[in-house]
């Protein structure tokens, strides 16, 4: 097998999609008698799966790598960046960070027992430019989420072109995964005990055209429902303006498909929606909600926005903020525009500068915090499902998520119960108190 | 939502966001860990308010790994092959679509003013 290194340590960042490949990757490593160890200090080899999305993640991403290449000096013999800091620098990194002893690509995440084995033997393996390969199928798999969840990838890669993204660039070409690869994925899941299934793509809704010509999305969330042991299906990275009719009546009709849409929108003014490369408008978007909203009650719509593109006018910002105010969205993140080289809206004269950039995404995010915190307290009475992710030995309390809430972004519900509840059970929650971020209430039985 | 210290303050403290983030986390970390031990060990947030009081008054300094900034600096500017070459051209070719779209609409919004102007 492999000499006297034996454990592997990971540093997984970034987005859902990258901790899939992370997962992937433990999984064979795991299948090849490597030990996955939780601290870097007793890992022989360190992992560092890195985002390269904005400014910010590659900061973190950098700190992570130096960070973990402290521990060379101890018992770490080998350390591996991979991802898309990996794919899209893998040119520069050898020269800037000599600490690093392989480079993994995101195409090629699939080959890290490879890697490590010639890493091993002294060489330098640097590994990329395979974006647009077929995804590897049938890979062995160790979760990282905990609880009974587990993300679900059902493509990778992007066609949209926003002006703003490297994605295509890092990610390749938008890529489904045929259907009966992920029906399979999704089963030996179930099996596994995982009651919530969480789909994942850089565009969710653009599931299937590539592969079999038409939108599958709604399809194949009907064919996960039929899952034994599946309880919740929880849709992320939607876009709008690919939203069909068959989706919204899928959503609304399939009790197991929590209601709850993931619709990144990125700004709400047509002029910079199209500087953006965003398909849609303004009025598409609000009938969009709407026509949601009035098909499936009680929907917790998730969005995203960019604050101070470039050329973004103050009257545009503030559209964009009443646009906030009045949608009353259940969640929203906000991000300041991040100038990434070789994205066509580099180029645009008009850049704003970072101060006033920040300025205007506190503004966003203060604005949604107002109506966050009155949501919570509206929760204050009712009674949720909730599925149990843990016990907090602290707070003396079990905790969990309603349908509301997705995991590691949203709110955390703590409940009191009077037995013993089992983790990945779903219980019926009585809210008795909100604030910002957690609800806690008492678990109550029919 | 905290106010105090203020964000501007801890943003100058500590570099940047992200530096901020990771060291208030640590730190908070820390805070929490060792008041288990007294009478009043403390929760997660204020450990959090406890660390970026620190940060702001200055107890507690950040600091960045040795030459992380250098690097950050480097990799600014990538070298990119055909692939990323031609979604670029595709991005360029969109924006440039919009941007003229909107020139269109601007002269259209000019003339209709000129006419009413006119009449």
């Amino acid at each position: 097998m492999k000499n006297t290194m034996t454990n592997v340590g990971i540093v997984s960042l970034g987005c859902p999609k990258n901790r899939v490949d992370t997962e992937n990757m433990l999984g064979i490593l795991g299948d090849k008698g490597y030990a996955v160890v939780a601290s870097p200090e007793d890992a022989d080899i360190i992992i560092v799966n890195t985002c390269a999305f904005i400014d910010s993640a590659k900061e973190e991403s950098i700190s992570t790598i130096l960070e973990m290449a402290e521990y060379k000096k101890d018992r770490c013999k080998l350390l591996i960046v991979a991802g898309c800091l990996a794919e899209r620098y893998h040119g520069e990194i050898p020269d800037e960070l000599p600490e690093v002893d392989a480079i993994v690509g995101t195409g090629d995440y699939h080959k890290i027992a490879e890697v490590i084995a010639e890493a091993e033997s002294g060489e330098k393996p640097v590994l990329f430019g395979h974006i647009n390969d077929e995804i590897p199928e049938g890979l062995p798999r160790m979760l990282s989420t905990g609880g009974a969840s587990a993300y679900l990838k059902i493509a990778d890669g992007c066609d949209n072109k926003c002006t703003y993204c490297v994605i295509p660039q890092l990610r390749g070409a938008y890529r489904s995964r045929p259907m009966e690869e992920i029906l399979k994925e999704a089963k030996a899941l179930a099996a596994d005990g995982i009651r919530e299934l969480i789909v994942i793509a850089q565009d969710t809704t653009r599931y299937g055209y590539d592969l079999y010509g038409t939108e599958k999305l709604s399809e194949l969330l009907d064919c996960l429902s039929e899952i034994e042991g599946i309880h919740w299906i929880r849709v992320h990275y939607m876009y709008p303006e690919s939203i069909t009719d068959t989706m919204v009546e899928t959503f609304a009709r399939n009790d197991k498909i929590v209601k709850y849409m993931d619709i990144p929108i990125q700004h709400i003014n047509d002029r910079i929606l199209k500087l953006m490369g965003r398909k849609t408008t303004r009025k598409q978007i609000t009938e969009r909600m709407n026509k949601l909203r009035s098909r499936i009650p009680g929907l917790t719509i998730r969005t995203s926005l960019i604050a101070g593109f470039p050329t973004e006018t103050e009257e545009e910002f503030t559209e964009l903020l009443e646009f906030v105010k009045e949608a009353k969205l259940e969640r929203l993140g906000a991000f300041a525009y991040s100038k990434e080289e070789n994205t066509a809206a580099a180029r645009l004269s008009g850049q704003i500068d970072e101060e006033e950039k920040i300025r205007r995404q506190d503004a966003v995010l203060e604005a949604q915090q107002a109506i966050s915190d009155a949501m919570q307290q509206e929760k204050i009475g009712k009674t949720f499902e909730v599925l149990v992710e843990g016990y907090d030995d602290e707070n003396l309390m079990y905790f969990g998520r309603t349908y509301a809430d997705s995991i590691e972004v949203d709110t955390t519900t703590y409940f009191a119960a009077e037995d013993e509840v089992e983790i990945g059970s779903f219980v019926s929650v009585k809210i008795l108190d909100a604030d910002s971020y957690d609800c806690t209430g008492v678990q109550v039985t029919d | 939502m905290m106010l105090y210290p203020s964000i501007v303050d801890l943003l100058e403290k500590a570099g940047s966001k992200y530096s901020l983030v990771i060291a208030a986390s640590k730190r908070a970390r820390e805070i929490c860990e060792s008041s288990e031990e007294t009478d009043e060990p403390l929760d997660g947030a204020r450990g959090i308010t406890k660390a970026a009081e620190e940060i702001a008054d200055g107890t507690i300094t950040v600091i960045n790994y040795e030459g992380q900034d250098d690097i950050i600096k480097k990799l600014e500017h990538v070298n990119t092959d055909e692939y990323a070459e031609n979604v670029m051209h595709m991005q360029m070719s969109g924006l440039a679509a919009a941007e003229d779209e909107e020139l269109a609409r601007q002269d259209e919004e000019a003339e209709a003013e000129n006419e009413e102007y006119n009449d």
